[in-house]
């Protein structure tokens, strides 16, 4: 069978110079974790090089690595189903200043469906169009998790801040 | 400065620094090596495997099917063997989608590998071109390598076909469905679906043996589309679509 050529030949160095903060930015928001998220971009990188898909161009690329990436987190989840809870201090050492800390913490607080949409949408600035091609969810499914998750992280905020 | 833009600015304090990306991508490569040193390996065995059956067959015969059908299993990758949730797959029922199989060989996967390779797949969900584990066992396992090495595309859904050449009756198929809904709920510990609405979801999908038994493949088709409108993009992209309703598969199925 003749090889198929590729379009957009994946390439683990330059990937990694161009979308490793973007995914790593992203499974620390996932898992809230330093640890945890270092070994999701391991483990999206190692499938990555060992899977070397046929991309169409640098956005299929790069949307492959994110849901890649976000599976990964959502595995890592599912394992931890029961201790959910990320401290102030494990947000920290993910590299945040004091004050940062506490608006992440925010946004980590959230549920995982609420968190990977609002994270995409205001840190990596994805569109609500975009969204749903990357998730496989409807553009009005987007929109109402995010309408959502404004509200639930407004609900945490005001929790917080009666504390 | 908004809320959000503080949010932003917040996340974005969040990098790798360079040594850290080197650090992670030597460690890829390391298991990279490691994993190809297993396929020489399952390689080597096949080998083996084929010499004694040359020249010793009776040996494999005494050996007996369920050690045959484990080194069968084991030759695809012999790295996987050990997981519990295993899924046959063929590009060639992927139709019209890029599918998570390089050629038309067809590969067994994990449940941990195949949960990003339906991420490719765009126009059927997963199950429209999956065999999972409990199906192949309700058939003889050469016959069904033989089988899957000589299907054709064009002919619809990987499990009607399989149901039609092997003459599965509907009670062993419910049976094996039922089986495979409680491995799914066991091994994920999420709700068995009868259609999965997300990506995500589709892991979690076992068959409508109602629908599969009626063999109408258009109707069938329709069932597993993901979207039941897609919108593209001038370059053919996909941009939004609407999604078909969830439905979950009732307890008693499982339990």
């Amino acid at each position: 069978m003749p090889e198929k050529k590729k379009k957009f030949p994946p390439d683990a160095e330059r990937a990694m110079e161009e979308y490793g903060n973007s995914l790593y930015r992203l499974c620390s928001v996932m898992t809230g974790n330093r640890e945890d998220a270092q070994d999701a971009v391991q483990d999206c990188f190692l499938r990555y090089i060992t899977k070397a898909p046929d991309f169409n161009d640098s956005e299929h690329e790069k949307a492959w690595l994110i849901r890649v990436a976000s599976n990964i987190c959502h595995d890592i989840l599912r394992i931890r189903k029961h201790s959910s809870f990320v401290s102030l201090d494990e947000i920290r050492n993910l590299g945040t200043s004091e004050d940062n800390a506490q608006i992440l913490g925010l946004l980590i607080a959230l549920d995982e469906k609420y968190r990977i949409i609002m994270h995409l949408h205001y840190v990596e600035g994805y569109k609500t169009d975009e969204l749903s091609a990357l998730l496989g969810i409807s553009s009005s499914a987007v929109k109402k998790r995010l309408q959502r998750g404004r509200e639930a992280l407004r609900e945490i905020y005001e929790k917080e801040a009666k504390q | 400065m908004t809320d959000f833009d503080k949010l932003k600015e917040a996340a974005e304090e969040i990098k790798l620094d360079d040594l850290q990306k080197q650090k992670i991508l030597e460690a890829c490569k390391g298991k990279k090596r490691r994993k190809i040193n297993y396929t020489a390996i399952a390689a080597a065995a096949a080998v083996l495997v084929i010499t004694v059956a040359v020249f010793s067959p009776g040996f494999l015969l005494k050996a007996g099917a369920p050690a045959d059908r484990a080194e069968n299993e084991m030759a695809v990758e012999d790295y996987l063997a050990d997981e519990d949730v295993k899924y046959y797959s063929n590009s060639i029922w992927s139709q019209n989608s890029d599918s998570c199989v390089s050629d038309s060989s067809g590969f067994v996967y994990t449940a941990d590998e195949y949960t990003q390779c339906i991420f490719s797949a765009n126009d059927f969900r997963s199950i429209y071109s999956a065999i999972p584990q409990s199906f192949i066992n309700l058939v003889n396992y050469e016959d069904f390598v033989a089988w899957s090495a000589s299907v054709e595309s064009g002919n619809g859904m990987a499990i009607v076909q399989f149901v039609e050449h092997f003459g599965i009756s509907k009670e062993d198929f419910d049976n094996a469905n039922r089986s495979y809904a409680r491995i799914i709920y066991s091994h994920y510990g999420e709700l068995p679906l009868y259609r999965a609405v997300e990506k995500t979801n589709e892991l979690y999908e076992i068959y409508n043996t109602e629908l599969i038994y009626s063999f109408d493949r258009e109707a069938i088709d329709e069932y597993y589309k993901v979207f039941v409108r897609l919108d593209k993009n001038e370059s053919g992209n996909i941009i939004s679509g609407s999604s078909p309703a969830e439905i979950i598969v009732p307890e008693d199925y499982y339990k």
